[in-house]
Parts: C-alpha cells; structure tokens; sequence
C-alpha cells in the first residue's frame, strides 16, 4: 500500500507554502514537494525542507509537566488542567481579571488564537496579545489610518508582475527564500530591484541599486525619496487627486528632505537616492516591500506610514504587481491579528473601546453586556513589565517570551515573579523552563486549522498524523481548561470547523471562508471574502479605501534620530536579524540537526575596518555589550555590514538581552533594530580556534 | 582459560601503506583500529588472528597486508602498530589525508585529467578548502564574462 | 533523457534549500554544498568528470564513468579507502557518516531519475538557480571550468 498523501500549510514562515506529507499506520514516513501548489509550486526553504523533524523530534512535549522543588513531575491531564483552572480562579479571586495575562501565538491557527481572545476576555480581562507586537504591531498601527487596513495590499505572486521593487529594511532572500521566486522572476522579466539596508544581504545581491542606510535613520531615506519624486514632477498626480487626501501636508513636511540632506543622515549617497526615487515613479506598477528593518523602531508606526506616503503618490495602489507589502514573519502572524489576539482589537479590527463593536461581539457570544472590558488590556511587553507586580498569572500559547522580546533580563526577572505561569508548547523551551505548569502541544501537521499567510490568504491545513504522547492541539487544551473555568456554554465546540464557523459571524472579512469551501480551495481564499460565494480580494484597494470617505490618507512624517545612538561608551550600532536555517526564538530550528549544521552558533557580524581597529578575530569569540546586558558570540568579519555597525542574529538566547526595550508610542513595538554596542575581548579558555 | 585459535599471522608492508582505512572496515572482526593525533596517524592491529578470511588483504589498495597461515598455534605476539605523517592542507593548515596519499596523488593525478604537477594545485588543500577555491574560480570566471 | 545538474549560481540566494532537501532525501547531511560570500552564492555538487580524479584513483574499480549518466559508483566493489575523496578537485565527495560509511556524492537522485521524477534540489530550489540539462548543454561547462579555462 502506498503511503497517504495529505496536504499541509508549512510551520515556518507567512508566504504559506504548501507541504505534502506521507501517512503511513498514522505516522509520517517521508515528504514529497507540493509541486502543483499555487503557492509554492514544490519550492520550500531549508526550514521547509527540514520540517519534519519536528514530528517525531525526542525532546517534544508527551505529558504534561508540574514543576517541583525536586524536578519536572509528570500529570495526567485531569491534574493539570484542574491544577491550572484552580491556579488561575486563585487569581482572580483575589486580584482580579485584570492580573490575568494571556501569550497568544502567530503559530497557531486562526481557531486557536479565536478562542485564547475568547477565553481571555470571557474572564473580564484584553490582557491578550502576541508575538505581532514585536514584528508587525507597527504595520496594524501605521496603515489602519492611512489605507483603512493594515494588511498586505497585493498577493505575493504579483511580486512577479511589478516594474520595479523596492525592498526597505526586509531580507526576503533570506528569511522569505519561497516568496524571493516571484522577485528572481520579476528580474528574469526586465525590473528593477531596489534595495535598502544596512547590510548587502542576498536581497540586495540582485539589486540593481543598493542603498546602505543606517540602522534607524529609514524615514530620512523615505522622505528624500519622495522629495525627489514631487521635486521631479513625478508623482502620480489623477491618483492623489482622485483617491487620496492630506498629499499638500505631506510634500510640505518633505520639502526640506533634500538627497543631500538625507546623505547626511542615512550614509547613502544623495546621487543613489535620487536615482533610486526616479526608478521607483517611473517604472510601473512597482511594489514596496517592508519588513522588520522599518517596523522594530522607536517610530515603527510613523516609518511604516512613510512607506505607505511614497507607494500612494506614485499611484501604486489597487492594481496588478504594485502596492504595498509587509512581508509578515510567521505561518499565521496575520490571522492572529485578524482573530483579535491583541490587547486593543476585538476580531475583526473592531476597536475595544468601541461600544458596538463590543456588544456585537457579545451578542454573538452570548455572554452579559459588559463582559468584554472597555480598555485596552496589556501588550506583549507591558505584561513583560507588569508580571510579578499587577499581573499575577501568565499563560503562554507557542510564545517563548525569554528569547524574544528585548532587554531579555528584565522578562526573565518579571516571569520568575509570577504566581502561576503556564506555558503550552512543543518544547521545554527557555521560558518553559520557568513555568510553573507546562502542557504539551500538537505541532501544524498534529491538529487541523486555518492559516491566514503573509498575502491575507486564508488556507486550512488538516491534521496528519496524532500527536507524540499525550500531547493536544491548543484549541482542545484551551476548550477544556475554559470549561473548568466555568465557562462551558461558550466553548461547546467539537472541532476546529465549529469554531471556524463562529468565525464566520465574528468576523466579517471571514464571512464567506466557511471550512467546507476552505478545505476544497487548493489555493485558499483572500480575506476580505465578505460572503459565501464571494471569490475572494486578492488585491485590496482597486476601487475605494476603507476609510470613512473612501480615501487614503498621506500622513506627514518627520524625522528623528534613533533613541539610543552610538557614543563614548557605546561607540557602535547593534542591529539585528535573521539567518536563513533558523526561525524566531529558535524553540523549533535549534532542535532540527540539518539546520544547526548550517549554522550552529550565535555569531555576530563586524567590518573588516572595526574588527582591526579593535582587535577582533574572525572566528574567534567577542563579547557584545550595551547597556542592557552582555553575551558572547563567534566574531565573522565581513564587508557585508557597514562601519560602525554590529549585525546579531535573534535566534540564540542573548541577543535579547541587549537590545532596546524602548517601545513606539503607538503599536507598543520595541525598537529591536538599533542599540548603542561595544564590544569587548573574551578570555579564550580553548586559546586554539 | 581457552587458548585462542590462531589461523593466520599478519605482516604489514608499512612502507607501502598509505594510511587508508579500507582494512580496518573491512575486517568483520573489528580488530584494526586506528586513531589521528595531530600531525599522525595511529595503526593497529594484532600479530595474530583467528578469522579465517583474507578481507584486510584483498581490501587494501596497495597489497601491503600479506597473510601468512599457520600450522601450529603460536606463542602470543607483540600486536603491530605504525603510524604515518599526515597531510596537511596549504590552506587552512588542518590534516586531511595521509602524506602517502598526497604523495600518490601529486605522482599520478594530473596524468589522469591531462594537466601539468604545477596544475594540480588544488590536491594539497583538503575538501572544505577546493570548494572555496573552486567557488572563488567560478565567481571571477562569471566576472570576467560580465 | 536530461539528467546533468546544472548550476547558474548567479541565480543562487544561500538559502540552502537544495542541501536541506538533498539530505533528507538521502539521508545524513547534504550532498550539495552552498558555499557562501559576501556578494553571492555558489551551490557546488559532483560535476560528473568525463576524466574523473576520483574515478582514476579508484583501486578497485568501484567508481566507473558512463557516457550517458556520469559518475557511478558499484557499492559491492568499494573498500571505502577514501582515495576518491582525496583526489576530488572539488571537494564535493566525502565518506558517510559513521563506520564504513560508503562514499557519498551527488548521483543527481538516481532512483527518483528512474521514476521519472526531478532531483529533489531542482524541485525545492526557488530560483531555479538548479536544473537539469542535456549532458551537451553541461559539457562545455564542465570541461571549461574543470580545466581552469575560462568559459567563453
């Protein structure tokens, strides 16, 4: 008998690709390439590729797991899940719901993340929200004003359709390979590829123009360029008379962004801008592409709103291979956005401080009015800073908070404060191991779902194989530990269609992506999908915006310097990032042996010019210091990063621990991207390399 | 205590050898074991051995193993053991085959690919090294062509 | 049928798929090898000599060349003594993992060849920087590029 071959969405990253696993006596015994995949057309990544070994990998999670003074203590789940509803009604009792914070997590399905925001504001409390507000937090903030949604504008495949593409602060290359097939075509076709960012990654190998701009100084860049283009009479202006409002403000607040100005400022040469800003507004359609390099800053949200300013005065908006696209991080970083994993948005957008949005929402629940709290609840950070003083009980869903977030001491310092801290995960990951109760969670090919990609495509991925052990899909732990919590007539669901189609009602864009058109759609289904029936929205934006006159706003951007900028003591910039062979916290790439081989360690990058001025080795190990915290890493000595710049990937436990914990005043997104560094000697104890 | 059955001595050319492994995997018995210092490496082996094959012979490349049978049990012998230099790479200086090998391959190889010694070049760097040569070739080459 | 791997690597972006996917077809780590610079990429994989090093240093014949599939290797006859490793100028063959570990090169999947299906690093590769071509179309190359030459 030949083995079952079923269809499933990657774990990895948003471009959604699709991964056809083989079932045989319900285990996987192998993968084959999804070759006549929409999506993916057979391509994967090394993750991709590497995926499997996360099934059957021998440090998964099989039980659930009690900490003791003496140890992990294995419990059945009757025990835990008593243990945690217990724990959790203690702390309400005696602080109240708001001392109750929730980890929602962009790696669980849309379903999963629906009912964590459920169960949360259920219990009386907004204090949800998840790894979005470290990635794109800034783009929900940024765009809702200006363009009405904060999504990306066009599919990824129309990557292939642009003139011209300009990629500020994102690596597709390497964090995206998949999605980079549509940019190799679009230059196999004739475009043009713009690229700025600090380092020549391989994005910017295939540029025809790279633009080295320095960490945190992006909107200078951005308001030269489109000083250039009012300048040069190349704005698109039936476009902006026709579609848009505020474009007056917004060239005033760029008159005096000249290219030498901005040389100044960003290191780029003012002939480079001016250059670059003609063959954005001349070749059409052209894409802007963005990524954590604009979002991780103090003024995440203003740059992100800088982007939006250039692609709406060149017209770029609402057609075939031109917008604008946020390439987000994570399988399904967007549908926990869309489901309302986040401290201030219901499902759906809905503000929580609107009352009809709540009560639409209750209604729909079923729940007393005035159940859902008519504030905002904490973000990701804020209950970082808050646990162990207001906040007393944290669950964590898929979330490793201790690698991820930034100034990573502090979090560490706040977890081990806590009452009760539950985490639900794979792994034993390094915020695991400060829990007080870990549960053991199904991985993506474990448990059914829908996942919404990068592009807003909606698609379902069916569950494989039974998880090792006695581990659960999410959806079951957070459905049964909701029903000891006394809250059985609101999750009465059965499988993850059910709650798909509760879905359905609370959120409109999802109105038509009921499961059973899901599951027979071999390429999924665009969000907004209004009503069953509807085809889908692809491309957003083709005949008006969702803003209340059907217009899309310029916003007027200054510039201001990064928070923290080199000096005496501090004398470089520490920026960070991804490596192609790993993912995020690294809680699943670190523990997948193919890819540890392609890259075992945490290193940091230094040009050539530092590293002899300071006496630094390639190869050998140097100590990274700011004002934060300290790690050590290999030293790789390369051109690739400009001067004055240290590059560290995120992956490791470390680089967290001194990075900026200074957040944007409007997504609350911390400014990852630039810190003050030195850099300091290490006492070899192995002297030979 | 059981006397061992001995069927066969073993002698080793140790002049011709070049420090390849075939031998030892090839023994089902395990008993050729080799280890690398830095700068050499390790043979070992017994004088004597049960096995009644001739695999260690007939794997060895350079027919330096010669297996001498015996009629009558022997007294127990001192166990064989020679150790060969190492080579080690142009480049990175780390060892990556035998001094024998090298010597074998800068001898013969360029009259099998039709260059000259001087050609040969990259037979003294080791794997990991002509792959950064070859690369770095591969990339100038497409420079020049630009 | 076509069956030489062909390799633009201006093409390549180091994502490493090709490795990733090459290993977990054959087990242990990849038979490519992405070697990465800071302007770009070069994937290297058995180039299929037609005077082959590694074939001439075979002592027992186990290495043979074929006109119209490349470099094969008849595991009955290897000893795995290594000389094929130690001559290959490209560094792209070594000895499996572990004891008696069979030399391990590109064979351009040879049993998903005989099916009829593509190299899993064809398939995975996202910007076709592989493919597979006629023996004709890789020739030149290979004997310009082996040779030292440059490819004109």
């Amino acid at each position: 008998m030949s083995p079952l071959r079923v269809r499933t969405v990657c774990p990895y990253c948003a471009v959604g690709c699709h991964l056809d696993l083989l079932v045989e006596n319900g285990r996987v015994v192998g993968m084959a390439h999804a070759v006549d995949s929409p999506v993916n057309g057979g391509n994967l990544c090394a993750k991709g590729n590497a995926a499997l070994d996360l099934l059957n990998h021998p440090e998964r999670l099989r039980t659930p797991l009690r900490r003791t003074r003496s140890g992990w203590e294995p419990l059945g789940w009757d025990d835990a899940l008593d243990l945690a509803a217990q724990r959790i009604q203690d702390v309400l009792r005696r602080h109240g719901p708001n001392a109750l914070g929730f980890l929602s997590s962009a790696k669980c399905t849309n379903e999963e993340n629906y009912l964590l925001q459920k169960l949360a504001r259920l219990l009386g409390t907004n204090n949800v929200d998840h790894c979005a507000r470290l990635c794109h937090a800034s783009t929900l903030t940024g765009l809702a004003p200006v363009l009405g949604t904060g999504a990306a504008t066009n599919p990824l495949t129309d990557l292939a359709r642009a003139r011209c593409l300009l990629f500020v602060g994102s690596n597709l290359a390497e964090n995206h390979p998949v999605a980079f097939r549509w940019v190799r075509r679009a230059k196999d076709r004739g475009a043009v590829v713009l690229v700025a960012d600090p380092r020549k990654t391989p994005t910017a190998w295939i540029a025809d123009l790279h633009l080295p701009v320095r960490p945190g100084t992006d909107i200078a860049l951005l308001n030269a360029l489109l000083h250039v283009i009012i300048r040069d009479g190349l704005e698109d202006k039936a476009f902006i008379r026709s579609r848009t409002m505020g474009f007056q403000e917004a060239a005033r607040a760029v008159r005096d962004a000249t290219p030498q100005w901005a040389e100044s400022v960003t290191g780029v040469p003012a002939r480079d801008i001016t250059r670059a800003a003609r063959l954005f507004a001349r070749s059409k359609p052209a894409s802007l592409i963005y990524c954590m390099g604009i979002t991780q800053h103090h003024n995440g949200t203003q740059a992100v709103r800088a982007c939006a300013d250039l692609v709406l005065a060149t017209g770029n908006v609402g057609r075939e291979g031109s917008g604008l696209i946020p390439v987000r991080g994570q399988d399904n970083v967007q549908g926990a956005c869309d489901m309302g994993a986040l401290s201030a948005l219901l499902p759906g957008y809905g503000s929580v401080m609107d009352p009809r949005s709540r009560a639409a929402l209750e209604a729909l629940w079923g729940c007393a009015e005035g159940t859902i709290p008519d504030r905002p609840g904490l973000t990701v950070t804020e209950m970082e800073a808050a646990a162990g003083r207001s906040l007393r009980a944290l669950v964590a869903m898929g979330e490793n908070p201790m690698v991820t977030s930034p100034n990573g001491n502090r979090v560490a310092e706040g977890l081990g404060r806590l009452d009760f801290f539950l985490v639900m995960d794979l792994f034993l990951t390094e915020s695991a191991r400060s829990a007080h109760l870990v549960l053991p969670a199904a991985a993506w090919a474990e448990k059914s779902g829908s996942k919404t990609s990068a592009d807003r495509r909606v698609q379902w991925s069916p569950r494989a194989v039974d998880p090792p052990g006695d581990a659960r899909a999410d959806a079951w732990i957070i459905t049964r530990l909701a029903r000891r919590l006394g809250l059985e007539p609101f999750f009465p669901y059965k499988t993850s269609e059910e709650v798909l189609r509760e879905i359905n009602r609370a959120v409109p864009p999802y109105a038509g992506i009921t499961p059973e058109r899901l599951q027979g759609a071999p390429a999924g289904l665009h969000w907004p999908c209004p009503q069953e029936g509807h085809p889908g929205t692809a491309i957003l934006f083709q005949d008006g915006f969702p803003t209340p006159d059907g217009r899309a706003r310029f916003f007027p951007v200054p510039f201001e310097p990064p928070p923290e900028s080199p000096d005496a003591d501090y004398p470089l910039c520490l920026t960070t990032g991804r490596v192609t062979a790993h993912y995020n916290s690294g809680a699943m790439s670190r523990r997948t042996p193919a890819l540890m081989d392609l890259s075992p360690e945490l290193f940091v990058e230094i040009h050539p010019d530092d590293a002899a001025r300071l006496g630094v080795r390639a190869g050998r190990r140097v100590g990274v210091v700011t004002r934060r915290g300290k790690m050590e890493a290999v030293a790789r000595v390369a051109s690739t990063v400009p001067r004055g710049v240290v590059f560290a990937p995120f992956h490791f436990p470390g680089t967290n621990r001194l990075t900026l914990d200074v957040v944007d005043p409007e997504a609350r997104i911390p400014a990852f991207k630039a810190a003050a560094c030195r850099l300091e000697p290490v006492e070899e104890k192995n002297a030979r390399a | 205590m059981t006397v061992p059955e001995f069927h066969q001595r073993i002698h080793v050319d140790t002049d011709r050898c070049l420090g390849c492994f075939a031998c030892a995997l090839a023994c089902p018995e395990g008993l050729i074991g080799w280890e690398d210092g830095e700068r050499t490496r390790r043979f070992h082996a017994p004088a004597l051995c049960s096995g009644d094959c001739t695999r260690c012979r007939d794997a060895c490349p350079v027919d330096a193993i010669h297996l001498e049978p015996m009629k009558e049990p022997a007294p127990a012998a001192e166990p064989l053991c020679w150790s060969l230099s190492l080579a080690l790479c142009r480049m990175c200086r780390k060892p990556f085959t035998t001094q024998p090998i090298l010597a074998l391959l800068t001898r013969t190889l360029h009259h099998t690919v039709g260059l000259s010694q001087g050609e040969c070049h990259w037979a003294l760097c080791c794997p990991a090294c002509r792959r950064d040569l070859e690369s770095r070739r591969l990339l100038d080459a497409a420079r020049w062509n630009r | 049928m076509d069956s030489f791997l062909f390799v633009d690597f201006t093409r390549c972006i180091a994502c490493h798929a090709c490795e990733t996917a090459c290993g977990r077809e054959h087990g242990g780590a990849g038979r490519l090898y992405v070697m990465r610079f800071e302007n770009a990429a070069v994937p290297l994989a058995c180039r299929q000599c037609e005077a082959a090093p590694c074939v001439a240093m075979c002592p027992e014949d186990a290495l043979v060349y074929d006109e119209g599939s490349g470099v094969g290797l008849v595991v009955e006859r290897c000893t795995r003594c290594g000389l094929c490793v130690a001559a290959c100028p490209f560094g792209v063959m070594r000895l499996g993992a572990g004891p008696g570990g069979d030399p391990v090169r590109c064979d351009r999947c040879r049993r998903r060849r005989e099916e009829g299906r593509l190299p899993v690093c064809v398939l995975t590769c996202p910007t076709q920087a592989l493919s597979v071509q006629g023996r004709a179309v890789v020739q030149d190359r290979r004997r310009i590029h082996f040779t030292g030459l440059r490819v004109s």
